[in-house]
């Protein structure tokens, strides 16, 4: 009897969880996630108009961008400018400050608005950079990332 | 190239906090590495870098982190062969009906409810770069760990060794590490089989062709240093450099494999012989240099990683999620099965509130999920506090739950130094 007590027990302890976890496994199969668009990318096509700020701070061409479901962290050149923003499909939006140091007007704001691609394992952006001060104009880019990160975002 | 002056500089910085801090917290009864684990975090984007970005960035610019990484997983890699080594499995021999029932529940009971927490969490902060199986897979994985080495050593400190309670803890967290690790390497593999478009057959394979070499020709090989230890008297520097070739050999192999570096020395710790004459004076000699050096390392990477910052408006109500499932299901698991097997309920609490410390070991596991890409930024921030959040309530929960623990303390119970992992 004792032993009978035991298994069910354990049945009840042990069986029924592991039980729901392989129903937990079957009904997640068919949820969907947000596209996943983190990791380094190079602009390769940057038209910044005539405005210095922004062609100083897309110099060096590199745009990298962390995610967290829907929210996104871009960080874009070496100037330390950094956006946060949303993911909303497949459309990227984001703002931030200007960097003081790229000769950009104090606490200028600039916003990002760009559409994703995924093309046989290959992730592009197409978008513009808007700023908010008189002069600095706006750049449009494309951008590239040929494989998928596989180390933390 | 590194630049040296800077690495000498990051080391003593992070020593000297992870020191004081673990100090601070120590006073207050925590284990110090409680306060190391909190200094890590304080180095890192959540304060330093919030409160002065600029001394942040000139402390740890990014492109250094990458040799703080290096130091620090040269670190974590003999953390995990002392944990392997230290790791006696004859314990779970003749282990009563309630032991093996609360080792088991508390496994399944928190890996159940991390995966239903998954369900939640997957469409929020993940992206289609994870599997659903693989996320959830290891949030069950993260939600069951628990700090085999911190519980110990809080046994060991209270002098409750000896009592049912402690045995039964005790065993439980041996079982739940060995286990939580094996389901660890096999999330790592699923979700590096997926990324790499590796065959994930060939991937198991291999990591069971490895175990099996591991435990039959490596282990056999190594009797040798039993032998070794009959002819010299003691450990010979000789052996050591044996001994240090062996885990970062078999680290290398599961790291190439696609495991982890970290599994490949936690099995050569478990493949050591278990001569006291062998095993205690390898923990002597590395015991220090890893829990003083390179662990603090690996607690700053871990913050310099970690963003509270990320976790903001509706975030903050599935970080109280996560902690609702992290206590309900290893607290409350393992208290269940402790009280079905007879325990009274004080006694029940008093073994899941042990069986809850998670300390480092989950930020050893928390860190591979990030490595690989299972778990977002901030997802990573949450766990992250989550572990500490569980660490941190051991003590003051367990002392006023049981107090009477401390009064069945034995003759000869007597009360070691202050957990150091």
């Amino acid at each position: 009897m004792r032993h009978v007590r035991h298994v069910f027990q354990y049945l009840l302890l042990v069986g029924l969880p592991f039980a729901g976890l392989l129903g937990v496994l079957h009904t997640g199969r068919g949820l969907a996630a947000p596209m996943a668009v983190h990791g380094p990318f190079h602009l390769e096509t940057i038209d910044a108009g005539a405005g210095t700020c922004l062609r100083t701070v897309l110099a060096d061409s590199t745009l990298a961008i962390t995610q967290s479901g829907e929210r996104i962290g871009l960080s874009i050149g070496s100037h330390g400018l950094g956006l946060a923003g949303r993911l909303d499909g497949r459309r990227l939006s984001a703002a931030g400050e200007l960097p003081a140091t790229a000769g950009c007007p104090a606490r200028a704001r600039i916003r990002l608005e760009a559409q994703a691609t995924r093309d046989a394992g290959r992730l592009s952006l197409a978008g513009t950079l808007q700023t908010g001060c008189a002069g600095c104009d706006s750049a449009t880019f494309d951008a590239v990332q040929p494989r998928r990160p596989a180390a933390g975002r | 190239m590194p630049n040296s002056l800077l690495l000498l500089a990051q080391i003593a910085v992070v020593l000297l906090t992870c020191q004081l801090v673990g100090r601070l917290l120590s006073k207050i009864g925590q284990p110090r590495v409680m306060g190391e684990m909190i200094a890590g975090i304080m180095l890192g984007p959540s304060l330093l870098g919030w409160l002065a970005p600029g001394a942040s960035a000139l402390l740890f610019p990014a492109e250094s982190l990458g040799f703080v990484n290096a130091l620090s997983q040269i670190g974590l890699v003999f953390f995990m062969f002392l944990v392997g080594l230290e790791l006696d499995l004859t314990m779970l021999r003749g282990q009563s009906r309630v032991a093996v029932l609360t080792s088991h529940a508390s496994i399944i009971a928190p890996f159940f409810l991390g995966s239903c927490l998954a369900l939640v969490l997957y469409p929020r902060v993940s992206d289609d770069s994870v599997s659903f199986t693989a996320f959830a897979l290891f949030m069950g994985t993260a939600m069951s760990v628990t700090a085999f080495p911190v519980l110990a050593r809080m046994i060991t400190e209270w002098g409750i060794t000896r009592t049912r309670l402690g045995a039964i803890a005790i065993a439980a967290a041996a079982v739940d590490d060995v286990t939580a690790w094996c389901i660890l390497a096999v999330v790592i593999v699923i979700a590096r089989a997926s990324e790499a478009h590796t065959s994930l057959p060939l991937m198991i394979g291999g990591t069971v062709l490895y175990v099996a070499i591991m435990l039959t020709l490596v282990r056999g090989a190594l009797r040798w240093l039993e032998g070794a230890l009959r002819r010299h008297g003691g450990v010979s520097q000789d052996m050591v450099a044996i001994v240090i070739f062996v885990v970062l050999a078999s680290a290398w192999a599961t790291e190439r494999l696609g495991v982890h570096a970290v599994f490949g020395a936690f099995m050569a710790g478990v493949v050591m012989p278990r001569d006291d004459r062998l095993a205690r004076p390898l923990l002597e000699r590395f015991h220090d240099l890893m829990v003083i050096l390179f662990l603090p390392l690996f607690f700053a990477f871990t913050g310099l990683r970690t963003s509270i910052g990320l976790i903001a408006g509706d975030l903050w109500i599935f970080f109280g999620l996560v902690m609702v499932v992290a206590v309900a299901g290893k607290l409350g698991g393992s208290a269940l099965a402790a009280r079905s097997g007879g325990l009274s309920w004080r006694e029940a609490f008093a073994v899941g509130t042990l069986m809850n410390t998670r300390g480092l070991m989950e930020l050893v596991v928390l860190n591979l999920g990030f490595d690989i890409g299972v778990i977002s930024p901030a997802l990573f921030a949450m766990m992250v506090l989550m572990a500490l959040a569980t660490t941190f309530m051991t003590q003051p929960v367990f002392v006023r739950t049981y107090p009477k623990a401390f009064e069945e303390r034995r003759p000869g119970d007597t009360p070691a130094v202050a957990p150091a992992s």
